[in-house]
């Protein structure tokens, strides 16, 4: 698996959404390290949520959606649109996310591109993500 | 007010998510508030003294997630150190147990020492933290389980060998339980015909204890010999068709005695045959007393031969692991040993330990037959004498005679005469309790005239009250006076008393226990799918439960009760420590008393002994 493109939304932010240890592409922690603040914590937030299974978080048993499950899965219009349902739902489990929009696509050689624009009390940010089997890659990360 | 071990080292949970809780905290609340107590709360609160932003930590945040998992891997940690904890004390190496919660949820009670003596807890016997503090602060180490041994008589009726068995090759099995049995060196199986005639039966004169048999002409057969008898009962001749017995006596070299199992009767008309058997050391496949069997009760030959038939004509006996209530307790009384001379817990604390005492021996000739004892000691104000009664895990006779004694042998008996020849004949006050082609180990003091009997040797029957001992005393001087004999498992631990516990002018005593069989019958309910995990369980649990009482019984009420029997064949319904019991019963009967009745020990020296239980297990 490949990662690049680590989210930047580092501000100066309006409400203060605490600080954690910097994980680009929501999976492991920078090296060298930093310390997230503002919409890029949650950004950063979101995307371990849609990378982490359900049930495999240590204290939460409902914590997670993992995007790689969609990967060569073959759904129907009916399930994919209920698969963006679940995705912004997960999002906004996080108490900061006020409204999270979720768009997928998943071309004929079954890879993924999940579009979210995600708004929270420092106003709104997109993410672009673009998953197959072996990578996943941050598009898009806009605010 | 009195503060347990286990409460002072129960392990505090983790208080991670839905899977930890502590003092009530709610479960499955995500995210949750770990309680107090929990180890995720002390260090939350440890990280809020160093200004870290710990409220603002959301779920799947790379702070929270290792708080989890350390506060996780502490609470495990935790139950480790509990273990070790209570390891350190007698009591709670014994018994405690350590209550944990798995990340996944599961509550786990575990034992602080997996006790070798419950194949459930413990299958191999490996030595846990009770085992370790026994060594290290009182010396003592756990009587370990051994293997039931015995001779197997081997009858084949054919001419020519089979073999040869390498050691472990040949099986046979058959007694109650299921044991299972197999040959410690190799040997084969030679053809059991005597030749000539010798084999051949002209004439019986049955018995209910003793029966002659006639031969055609010379038996060549001796004493202590194992014979296996085909008389069909169209000779008039009852109880010795296909019957293994030990040879007693040869009144001449056409007749031998024999004592057949069930006796015989009838009139002997003609027929009938003689065979003489080969004997081979067995051993059990599973070291511990589930593996003992009666006289006449190993008769499967599961290595299976044409016109091969085995059996022993002896009962095996081996021992279990000791308890670790037992090897607690003796800890305590091995304090006793270090100020012997006085203390009435050094003699028992000597009785119990005699097993290793003898075993580390020179020569190793000094064993006990029937395994270690129990022991109690007391007093009798009226003559001061000090009275020690002890109890084999092996009895003798498999327990099963009311009054009989437990533990084989005899103590401080008076010797009456010596006849000076070789090998060397010692009378006796009164009898041995040796029987034909039977021998035990013999210490003799006391002697004055032939002084090279006093010393220890292999006695072996002579008559009721009389044994040999191979050295040659023909040139020795007559037999003057005195002398006492301590033979077999009794006359060895009252050796090791004498030795080290008994103070100048105190005269002290050591008797066998008296067997008081406790017979259970029961039926009792299970799940189907655990009918044999039941059936496996329960002797062992009643062997346990029997073995629990000391001998004359516990106080306060000195019975062996009903609520105990149920409370054991309950307790062999549980499957994992700490949970329920799958097991109900259904009807229970000691020594086929009527409902809630229980056995009351007769007398100071009766010590319980489980007999034969008829369990019928049902799959509901």
């Amino acid at each position: 698996m490949s990662m690049n493109n680590p989210v930047n939304l580092n501000t100066t932010a309006a409400v203060n959404f605490g600080t954690c240890w910097g994980t680009p592409n929501g999976l492991d922690l920078s090296m060298p390290s930093y310390m997230a603040t503002g919409n890029q914590a949650v950004a950063e937030a979101i995307l371990r949520r849609w990378t982490t299974s359900q049930g495999q978080l240590i204290d939460d048993p409902n914590y997670g959606q993992n995007i790689y499950d969609l990967v060569n899965a073959g759904l129907s219009p009916r399930n994919l649109a209920y698969a963006q349902q679940q995705f912004a739902q997960e999002a906004q489990k996080d108490q900061r996310v006020l409204r999270c929009t979720v768009v997928i696509t998943i071309n004929v050689a079954g890879d993924v591109t999940l579009s979210a624009n995600v708004v929270t009390a420092n106003g709104p940010f997109n993410l672009v993500l673009s998953v197959n089997a072996v990578t996943l890659q941050l598009l898009l990360v806009q605010s | 007010m009195t503060l347990s071990v286990n409460l002072l080292f129960q392990p505090a949970p983790s208080g991670v998510g839905p899977y930890g809780t502590a003092n009530g905290a709610t479960v499955g609340v995500v995210p949750q508030v770990p309680g107090y107590g929990s180890w995720l709360a002390t260090m939350l609160q440890v990280a809020a003294t160093v200004q870290l932003p710990t409220t603002s930590w959301q779920p799947g945040d790379p702070e929270r997630t290792i708080f989890a998992t350390e506060a996780v891997c502490f609470s495990l940690s935790d139950a480790v150190i509990s273990q070790m904890a209570q390891g350190s004390f007698l009591q709670s190496a014994a018994s405690g147990t350590v209550t944990y919660t798995t990340p996944e949820g599961v509550t786990v009670v575990i034992p602080v020492t997996p006790d070798p003596s419950n194949a459930a807890q413990n299958p191999t016997g490996a030595p846990g933290y009770e085992d370790l503090l026994a060594q290290n602060v009182y010396n003592v180490t756990r009587l370990q389980a051994t293997n039931v041994t015995g001779p197997l008589a081997i009858a084949k009726l054919s001419a020519g060998t089979i073999g040869p068995y390498a050691a472990g090759a040949y099986h046979v099995g058959g007694p109650p339980g299921g044991a299972t049995y197999h040959n410690e060196l190799s040997f084969s199986i030679p053809s059991s015909i005597i030749p000539g005639n010798g084999g051949t039966i002209t004439g019986v004169t049955p018995g209910i204890a003793f029966t002659t048999i006639a031969t055609l002409t010379a038996h060549g057969l001796t004493p202590g010999q194992v014979v296996y008898i085909v008389i069909p009962t169209s000779s008039g001749i009852t109880g010795l068709n296909g019957v293994f017995a030990t040879i007693t006596g040869t009144p001449t070299s056409t007749t031998y005695v024999i004592s057949p199992p069930n006796g015989s009767g009838g009139t002997y008309s003609s027929g009938g045959i003689t065979y003489l058997c080969s004997i081979v050391q067995m051993v059990a496949d599973v070291a511990g007393i589930g593996s003992n069997a009666g006289p006449y009760t190993v008769t499967t030959a599961i290595t299976q031969n044409t016109n091969v038939f085995v059996s022993n004509v002896t009962g095996w006996s081996g021992s279990n692991y000791e308890s670790n209530q037992a090897l607690a307790a003796r800890c305590q009384l091995s304090l006793a040993s270090r100020s012997p001379n006085g203390p009435s817990q050094s003699y028992t604390y000597f009785a119990e330990t005699a097993e290793q005492i003898l075993a580390a021996e020179e020569p190793p000739l000094n064993f006990l037959v029937n395994g270690p004892v129990r022991a109690i000691n007391f007093s009798i104000p009226r003559t001061g004498s000090v009275i020690t009664v002890v109890g084999s895990q092996s009895p003798l006779n498999g327990g099963s005679v009311y009054g009989a004694n437990v533990t084989p042998g005899v103590s401080q008996l008076p010797i009456t005469g010596i006849i000076l020849q070789n090998p060397t004949i010692i009378n006796c006050t009164g009898p041995t309790g040796l029987t034909t082609g039977q021998s035990f180990i013999v210490s003799i003091t006391g002697v004055l005239g032939p002084l090279s009997v006093n010393g220890k040797f292999l006695g072996t029957y002579v008559s009721a009250n009389s044994f040999s001992i191979p050295i040659d005393t023909t040139l020795e001087p007559a037999y003057f006076a005195g002398g006492s004999v301590e033979g077999g498992d009794l006359g060895q631990i009252d050796v090791i008393l004498q030795q080290n516990c008994v103070p100048d002018n105190t005269t002290a005593f050591t008797f066998s226990a008296l067997a008081l069989p406790i017979q259970v019958t029961a039926t009792v309910a299970v799940p189907q799918a655990f009918v044999t995990t039941y059936q496996a369980a329960v002797n062992n649990q009643l062997q346990n439960q029997i073995a629990s009482y000391a001998i004359g019984g516990n106080a306060p009420d000195y019975q062996v009760s009903y609520d105990d029997i149920v409370g054991a064949l309950t307790e062999a319904g549980v499957q994992t420590l700490g949970q329920a019991s799958i097991a109900t019963v259904q009807s229970l009967s000691i020594n086929s008393q009527g409902l809630g009745q229980g056995v009351a020990f007769p007398s100071p020296f009766f010590m319980a002994v489980l007999f034969n239980p008829l369990i019928t297990v049902l799959g509901i």
